[in-house]
């Protein structure tokens, strides 16, 4: 959005709510797409998150 | 944010987002019947994707977009455009523009949110965000004539002071309310829920009640917290948002705003003699936040009010609208929210701005 040619109120208006759609595609391909998990990756190995006290 | 979607301008990408584009939808409202005289070349439809392809493709301008659209074939596939002689005019997308408008572009965008948000309508608990983001001008300078920058509407703006970055910029500024799909586990997931675009020197805390306002109208729901930074802190939308619609506007404390009883800290509260207090709930009929001490209070047994103490305390939500408000401060889920949520805003907004390029 920041390098899209914006040269009036109307235009940038028109361009914000392109963007949003764009944004709202990419949304609904995410969700109508989840990401692919292997089978066995509840299995493969996760860093453990230390607790430091504040 | 983070997806697994193919990069941005990829024909892959175009090919996926391409079924989710609502043709029959668009071509419906804005049909292509008769005009009296000249006939039109292309669907509704067809120019929207066109239109789309400025912000899914490397391409920032839409001159440069119709210039480059015969040798893409990929674009054209995804414009519906068979021949590559036959791409429309940047006057044919000008009257598209016009003849849609804002508001068929908001209807658009409704349309495409509707089944997103299907799940999450009526939640008591659901997080929007809100923001604006700068959005610099294709500016030649400033007219003494006619006392306006070349560019029409476009203002001076402040922004948020960055290294590398002037403290001042011409052009306007998106605000937008987005949504968070919590549901969605993988990653964090905000969508739009409402645009406005702006000469840059309008106050960002001035649209918060009209962007929850259409929600309720569009909707008749709108998210019950939402979070947002310093710019609207301004007390009275807040409390019109309490007040109205039960929606909680969370923002952190300015460091120089003065702090009202019980609070002691920002994100503390006490009891007059320092007892840290627990906030316990709102009664909504007396409407009136209350806060206690803890299981063991460490004060109150050596405490010289301790006899005549009722160790719980109301206070008022108009006593301070950032402090207290629908929810206060202290309590653990605003905490939370803040904490965890806040620090997205600028994320989705730089992602907006810089990953469509």
């Amino acid at each position: 959005m920041s390098q899209v040619f914006l040269n009036g109120l109307r235009l940038t208006w028109v361009m914000s709510l392109l963007a949003d759609a764009v944004a709202i595609l990419r949304a609904r391909a995410i969700v109508g797409h989840p990401p692919v998990r292997p089978l066995l990756d509840a299995l493969t190995p996760t860093q453990l998150s230390l607790e430091l006290p504040g | 944010m983070n997806s697994n979607l193919p990069l941005t301008g990829t024909a892959e990408l175009l090919e996926l987002l391409s079924p989710f584009v609502p043709d029959d939808f668009i071509n419906h409202d804005w049909p292509t019947g008769a005009t009296g005289g000249r006939r039109r070349a292309y669907t509704t439809a067809q120019l929207y994707r066109v239109h789309l392809l400025s912000l899914l493709t490397p391409v920032h301008s839409l001159n440069l977009l119709v210039t480059l659209l015969p040798e893409q074939r990929a674009w054209r596939q995804f414009a519906g455009l068979r021949r590559h002689s036959q791409v429309p005019g940047v006057r044919v997308l000008h009257e598209f523009r016009a003849r849609v408008g804002v508001l068929g572009l908001r209807q658009i965008n409704e349309h495409l949110l509707a089944p997103l948000l299907e799940p999450y309508a009526w939640r008591e608990l659901s997080v929007g965000l809100i923001d604006a983001t700068d959005l610099p001008a294709a500016c030649g300078g400033f007219k003494k004539s006619t006392g306006q920058y070349s560019a029409p509407h476009a203002a001076l703006g402040g922004r948020t002071l960055k290294t590398g970055q002037s403290r001042c910029f011409v052009g306007y500024k998106k605000h937008t309310l987005r949504f968070w799909l919590h549901d969605y586990r993988a990653g964090v997931l905000l969508v739009p829920l409402v645009s406005w675009a702006t000469p840059a020197n309008r106050s960002e805390g001035g649209l918060l009640v009209p962007s929850l306002h259409h929600c309720q109208r569009q909707w008749e729901w709108c998210p019950p917290l939402v979070v947002a930074d310093m710019g609207y802190l301004g007390a009275a939308a807040k409390r019109w948002c309490r007040e109205r619609w039960r929606v909680a506007v969370l923002t952190k404390l300015r460091s120089d705003m003065k702090l009202v009883p019980p609070y002691v800290a920002w994100n503390q509260a006490a009891c007059p003699q320092g007892e840290p207090l627990t906030w316990l709930g709102l009664d909504g009929r007396a409407n009136e936040h209350w806060f206690g001490t803890g299981a063991s209070p460490e004060l109150c047994g050596r405490c010289w009010e301790a006899s005549h103490c009722p160790r719980q305390f109301a206070y008022r939500p108009e006593e301070h609208e950032t402090l207290l408000g629908r929810l206060p401060l202290a309590s653990p889920i605003v905490q939370q929210v803040l904490q965890q949520v806040r620090p997205w805003i600028e994320p989705a907004q730089a992602y907006e701005k810089t990953n469509w390029e």
